[in-house]
């Protein structure tokens, strides 16, 4: 969602500068700054030429604009589409966990909190990964989560960054550790100065303030999750990478760091059973992506029943854990065959399994193969693959 | 007392009045008081007409609108046919004798977008009536219609029936005004309705305590919009409607206070009740006034205006402002030029 594009079309009504509102607190009511009922109109016609989208009748309410904050929510579902699949959950603690602050005064929980909880443990239970950032002391944390009866355990946590250093900062930090890009993070604060500050410093980021008075909150905050549909314990198997990251610094090849581990892959033709998985990785890759293409499951399903095509999986295993499906190729089967689809996730970079995968295709189809390749910010480093595997890129 | 009020006080309780009321009846569009009269030409040549039209037209808009009750059934969305021949069956035992102009259904915002699907699928479209047939709304008038109000744009259909060959479903959401600032549960009203049939067609309406207070609603909201005072003035048949509604149907106090009380509705109910009895003087009406009273509801009395901002006392008594004057013509003189300026934004788009 271009939120600067929006702040213009509504400075433009409003004759307001798109700098100034930019600078405006996202609690800025649209009537303070003059939306009179006809200028509503005459925005919601920008928006929508400008944007080519057609906003619902169950929208035009005014209270659905009433501040930016409120706006930026209510156009949210209309950019779904460009929107990056979430990964990664990130909660401040304080007011969000439970109410009031831990080692400052008495803190509790109560039903709407043990809801918020409950949502954020049925996403760690989908594979969303679920982080901590919190002003406050590591110690005040830890006795809020042993002295509170709630439904969220430590167990649940993957990164907690608990500090005084700013959060823009401790955000970038597990994004460095988890190997994840920001947009595929969700943080929610309950305070509108610290999710304007994250939001200015890391843009990429999607903010939701913590306000459970308003049963959106929760909704909003499932509904960046919702294609996370596989039951998955991500968070384990983030866990288990970490040791195999440990143990790769130890070996200088990637045979040698597999063979230590124990490594078993398995790569041929996909199985109807294997579509779930196969959909979820084309959705949540991004840097390995190499048509950037995303598949539904019936998308998945048509591919593999259709001869005209081949469905390739990749399984791997070591003596960590089953990473299960890690990478996939779909393949349009003519005289000159094409790899119209070419995804591995990142967290199996650097063990060679890509091009386990690519031998298998070029096994199968020996004559002459094309692979398309669209380049992106995130996929560019890996614009040489086909070139180097001898697979000619198709125009 | 008023000559008018106390021939339709007689008119009400069964006696035929001095004095010849026809035309005064016929323009605040009271067909069933004038189907009380006796012996008159005009009734029997002009109204018995237009009676015998609006039943064919009620049959066609029912009988049209039989498929999308059942859809609405099938797929489990709450709504309600308000106004219109329910509410004629409700007060006035007839559901032919209260003319209207089409079919009127109350339904939650948060279903409107599936609503308007179903309508569209079924052939409907939303936009109005010309001499080439239906011409679609612009989005702007549909914007306009849906952010505006609390309805959205009417749907209209095109039927097989010359005397009838369109009909008309307009989509309510709340029953309260666009300037409202209160929210309506929608969900607490919807489930407040029963089953009822009209020509066959069996559809949901709302409780009768429920429907007392719609109706209220909505007729607060047209003595009390600027704009619609500007368009039509006061109107008899309100009151008509309100105090036979009242006579006829068998309300329970407590669930109509409980109402009111949850909705947080209690002053405007009060404020028709009490100009109905101004006109009709009824002890019934007394006893729900006493119920609902309050210091709110006195607040309201000889005044208009749909908020805070535009309200404004009546300069002149009630009985004058229903009878006497030409209404545009008097706010022309009363209001300021932003009320004016708000009254033809209005025009432009409704």
């Amino acid at each position: 969602m271009n939120k600067a594009k929006i702040l213009e079309l509504l400075g433009d009504i409003l004759d307001i500068e798109k700098q100034n509102l930019l600078e405006m607190p996202i609690d800025t009511k649209l009537s303070d700054l003059g939306l009179s009922s006809i200028q509503f109109i005459q925005f919601i016609v920008a928006l929508e030429e400008e944007f080519e989208i057609e906003i619902l009748d169950s929208d035009l309410i005014l209270s659905n604009f009433e501040t930016i904050e409120i706006l930026y929510q209510t156009l949210e579902k209309y950019f779904l589409s460009e929107n990056v699949f979430k990964k990664v959950l990130i909660c401040d603690c304080d007011n969000v966990l439970w109410h009031g602050i831990s080692g400052e005064e008495e803190i509790y929980t109560d039903d709407l909190i043990d809801k918020f909880q409950e949502t954020v443990i049925d996403l760690y239970n989908h594979g969303v990964l679920i982080c901590l950032c919190s002003k406050n002391e590591p110690e005040n944390i830890e006795t809020a989560f042993d002295s509170l009866e709630m439904p969220l355990k430590k167990n649940h946590i993957l990164v907690s960054k608990i500090n005084l250093t700013d959060k823009a900062t401790n955000i970038k930090e597990i994004a460095l550790k988890l190997n994840l890009s920001a947009d595929s993070f969700v943080f929610v604060d309950d305070s509108v100065y610290e999710l304007d500050l994250v939001s200015s410093i890391i843009p990429e980021i999607t903010t939701i303030r913590a306000d459970y008075s308003d049963g959106g909150c929760i909704e909003r905050i499932k509904s960046y999750f919702e294609s996370n549909t596989i039951d998955i314990n991500r968070t384990q198997q983030y866990r288990e990478q970490k040791e195999r990251e440990k143990e790769k610094q130890l070996y200088s090849t990637a045979e040698e760091f597999n063979a230590s581990l124990k490594t078993e892959v398995t790569c041929g033709l996909a199985l109807p059973s294997q579509v779930s998985r196969i959909s979820e990785l084309s959705q949540r890759t991004n840097q390995f992506n190499l048509s950037n293409a995303r598949y539904s499951e019936n998308e998945i399903t048509l591919f593999i029943s259709d001869e005209n095509y081949s469905v390739y999986a990749l399984s791997a295993s070591d003596k960590y854990g089953d990473m299960g499906i890690v990478g996939a190729a779909i393949i349009h089967k003519s005289d000159k065959p094409v790899i119209i689809s070419f995804f591995l996730s990142c967290r199996v970079f650097g063990r060679g399994f890509e091009e386990l995968l690519i031998n298998k295709i070029k096994s199968d189809f020996p004559n002459s193969l094309n692979g398309i390749y669209k380049k992106t910010v995130k996929n560019k480093r890996f614009e040489t693959f086909y070139s180097e595997n001898g697979v000619e890129l198709y125009e | 007392m008023n000559e008018y009020i106390k021939a339709i006080q007689m008119l009400a309780n069964g006696e035929q009045p001095g004095t010849d009321i026809y035309d005064m009846l016929y323009s605040h569009n009271c067909s069933y008081l004038i189907s009380k009269l006796s012996s008159n030409d005009k009734y029997t040549n002009k109204l018995k007409i237009e009676n015998i039209l609006n039943k064919v037209c009620i049959a066609e808009r029912y009988k049209l609108c039989a498929e999308l009750f059942n859809k609405l059934e099938e797929c489990h969305i709450p709504y309600a046919v308000i106004k219109g021949a329910v509410l004629s069956a409700a007060a006035y035992k007839d559901p032919f004798i209260r003319h209207s102009g089409d079919i009127d259904l109350l339904v939650n915002r948060k279903n409107i977008d599936q609503i308007k699907k179903l309508l569209l699928d079924l052939g409907f479209i939303q936009g109005r009536v010309t001499e080439n047939g239906i011409e679609p709304f612009s989005r702007r008038e549909l914007l306009f219609q849906t952010s505006m109000s609390h309805q959205i744009a009417p749907f209209v259909k095109e039927t097989n029936n010359k005397l009838y060959p369109y009909v008309n479903v307009d989509i309510n959401l709340d029953i309260l005004w666009g300037e409202s600032k209160q929210n309506t549960d929608m969900d607490f009203v919807l489930e407040k309705t029963q089953d009822t049939t009209i020509n066959d067609i069996t559809f949901k309406k709302l409780c009768p305590e429920m429907e007392l207070i719609s109706l209220c609603l909505h007729h607060y909201k047209d003595m009390n919009s600027i704009y619609l005072l500007y368009e039509r003035g006061l109107k008899l048949s309100h009151f008509c409607d309100i105090y036979f509604f009242v006579k006829n149907c068998n309300l329970n106090l407590e669930t109509l206070y409980t109402y009111c009380r949850k909705l947080n509705v209690s002053e405007y109910v009060y404020y028709c009740l009490y100009y109905t009895n101004l006109i009709f003087e009824n002890s019934e009406l007394k006893e729900y006034m006493a119920l609902l009273h309050s210091e709110n509801a006195d607040a309201l009395i000889d005044k208009f205006g749909l908020n805070e901002e535009e309200r404004q006392i009546w300069n002149i008594d009630f009985y004058t402002r229903l009878f006497d004057i030409n209404m545009s013509n008097y706010l022309d003189n009363i209001l300021s030029e932003e009320s004016l300026n708000k009254i033809r934004v209005n025009q432009m788009f409704m």
